[in-house]
């Protein structure tokens, strides 16, 4: 057994609970938290792949303890208990995802002299909750880490004391309210019809047509999963209050959330394709809602004043080129989706904190008060500038290779029109992130501009620094992610 | 009042909107930019019809163009439309709800 696989959500959960207890003590939260950090992306590093079956609820073992005439049925190969399924593609995103998050603590330790271990707790919880989503093989339990997600969202937000966090706070809530029951009842529906929760065994029931594939209880449950799922990723109609979300939240808080929205838009989105990928329409409808979360959030990015806002719609917009790849649904596309992915959680990252640290210096957003910001501090601009192309889609950054594997996969699968929306939806992009920094870097600096700080911490300069560096790795050597992303997609499809 | 008073209300007027709502380069950039990707991403997912059906496809760019240069400018309209109230937010989800199930649940059938 691989104690690791279970190990990767138990420690960030008792990291939480202890430092909501001892928040107080400095010190030792602190150090407690760094370490857990670090911990995690080790562990995913380490971990041997390999399945966990909680319980002990392996079929293979308990099958033939059970009753002559349940042998050779389909009960017989049910999973009855929660199974967590660890391989190489878990370990690059629980990796990426522990080193956003080991980065935005540091960050976070340096704009705070008295640390708020709740903000910690949620920050961890929100970690744990993540990593499960994507060990576990069980719908219901990823629903159910989803909800502890998304609680850990709304409060990052309340925590952060910002303008209107409250509101917004409340408003995702009562948004999250007709979104989760939705995901909830779509799983119902799938269980009322299957009888199982594990996606290896729905899956399998519906590739060998032990059940109508097009039955109404299959059809709505798809029809709510894929609402749900919308919800879930910030697509949308639901692009508009993750963006707020996002805009409202800390620097260092907006990273994480935006690395929990991708990983929770992966772990379901992967659920989506193994389970409904049968369903007449079903890419078409992924490939249609891709297009309006790309083309409406960044519209919307390109057209803000509040950079952190700009922000925000942008990281929206990237996850629509997730779900393009997702849509197109060749092998090469989804591969480029999930390469996709993963850049979007380090590049969005690297440009929330990096653009927090422009907030941290002025305590505005607000691009028509700021300017000349280059003086202060001239290697965290350029590196910002950087993160920006690599978010564009500029090479020779990860999400250049990243975007040219999904517009090459669009043509190849004949669709040349949405390579042509890809690389618009890019230059867009690019304008906006061009525009926003001559505004905060170069332009000259209003005259009644005021600081609140006059340096920029060294953990955030070193914490965009690393982001960079992974881009910038990902881009020279694609092949250390793609090779395993393909090899998974080959068993998805 | 005589024409030349009234020529200088109306150049206050404008003076005063003006005031409250500043046209700035970057502004009108942004506008402009987003107003190009939302046509060109419409013009482009209406070309998409075109591997159903050549004539929808080109019925369907000529319904969007008539549509398109009547609405414009879109940009505005884009922006007030996605603002945080939460009763815009809940309508569209709604919206989007019932004709995810509608056409779906219903479609199907007819597949």
């Amino acid at each position: 057994m691989n104690y690791l696989i279970p190990l990767m959500v138990i420690i960030p959960i008792l990291c939480a609970l202890i430092v909501n207890v001892i928040g107080e003590k400095n010190r030792t939260t602190r150090l407690l938290s760094i370490l857990v950090g670090i911990a995690i992306p080790v562990i995913a590093l380490v971990a041997v792949p390999g399945v966990q079956y909680f319980g002990g609820h392996n079929p293979s073992l308990i099958g033939s303890m059970l009753p002559a005439s349940l042998n050779g049925t389909l009960a017989s190969m049910y999973n009855t208990g929660i199974v967590y399924v660890f391989s190489d593609f878990e370990r690059i995103f629980i990796f990426i995802m522990g080193l956003v998050a080991f980065l935005a603590v540091l960050t976070y330790f340096t704009e705070k002299k008295e640390i708020s271990g709740p903000y910690l707790y949620l920050i961890f919880m929100g970690l744990a909750a993540v990593t499960a989503l994507m060990l576990s093989d069980d719908i219901f339990n990823m629903y159910v880490f989803f909800e502890i997600t998304a609680l850990a969202q709304v409060g990052i937000i309340i925590a952060t004391n910002t303008d209107d966090n409250y509101e917004i706070a409340l408003k995702y809530l009562i948004i999250g309210s007709i979104g989760g029951p939705m995901l909830l009842l779509g799983i119902g529906f799938i269980l009322g019809t299957i009888g199982s929760l594990n996606i290896t065994d729905i899956a399998y029931v519906i590739n060998h047509n032990l059940v109508d594939p097009l039955s109404p209880g299959l059809v709505i449950g798809f029809v709510l999963i894929l609402f749900g799922w919308f919800y879930v990723s910030g697509l949308p109609p639901f692009h508009t209050i993750k963006s707020a979300v996002y805009s409202k939240a800390r620097p260092n808080g907006a990273a994480i959330l935006q690395g929990f929205s991708v990983m929770c838009m992966l772990a379901f989105g992967i659920a989506l394709i193994r389970i409904f990928h049968h369903m007449p329409y079903f890419n078409q409808l992924l490939v249609l809602f891709a297009i309006i979360a790309m083309v409406l959030s960044v519209s919307m990015a390109a057209m803000q004043w509040d950079f952190r806002r700009m922000i925000a719609f942008l990281a929206v917009g990237e996850l629509g080129f997730v779900a393009l790849g997702m849509g197109i649904g060749t092998e090469l596309s989804l591969t480029a989706a999930l390469f996709q992915a993963t850049n979007e959680i380090l590049i969005s990252a690297l440009l929330f904190i990096g653009f927090g640290t422009v907030y941290y210096l002025t305590k505005t957003s607000d691009t028509r008060k700021l300017g000349g910001l280059i003086s202060v501090n001239s290697t965290m601009a350029i590196m910002v500038l950087l993160g920006g192309f690599a978010m564009a889609g500029v090479p020779p950054f990860n999400g250049f290779m990243s975007k040219l594997m999904l517009v090459q996969s669009a043509f190849d699968a004949g669709y040349p029109e949405l390579a042509l929306i890809a690389i618009f939806v890019s230059i867009t992009i690019f304008f906006t992130f061009v525009k926003a920094f001559h505004t905060i870097y170069l332009q000259p600096r209003p005259k009644d501009l005021k600081f609140a700080h006059e340096t920029i911490p060294k953990e955030a300069l070193f914490a965009v620094g690393v982001l960079l560096v992974v881009c910038l790795i990902l881009g020279l050597c694609p092949w250390i992610v793609t090779n395993v992303f393909s090899s998974f997609v080959g068993g998805l499809i | 009042m005589s024409l030349y008073d009234s020529f200088l209300d109306s150049i206050k007027g404008m003076r005063s909107k003006l005031k409250n709502d500043p046209a700035t380069m970057d502004n009108v950039s942004g506008a402009l930019a987003a107003e190009i990707t939302v046509i060109v991403s419409l013009l482009l997912s209406a070309l998409l019809m075109s591997h159903v059906n050549m004539f929808a496809s080109v019925f369907l760019v000529i319904i969007l163009a008539v549509l398109l240069i009547s609405n414009m400018p879109l940009a505005p309209k884009i922006k007030r439309e996605q603002d945080d109230s939460l009763e815009k937010m809940s309508f569209y989800i709604i919206v989007t709800l019932g004709v995810l199930v509608a056409v779906i649940y219903w479609g199907l059938k007819y597949v």
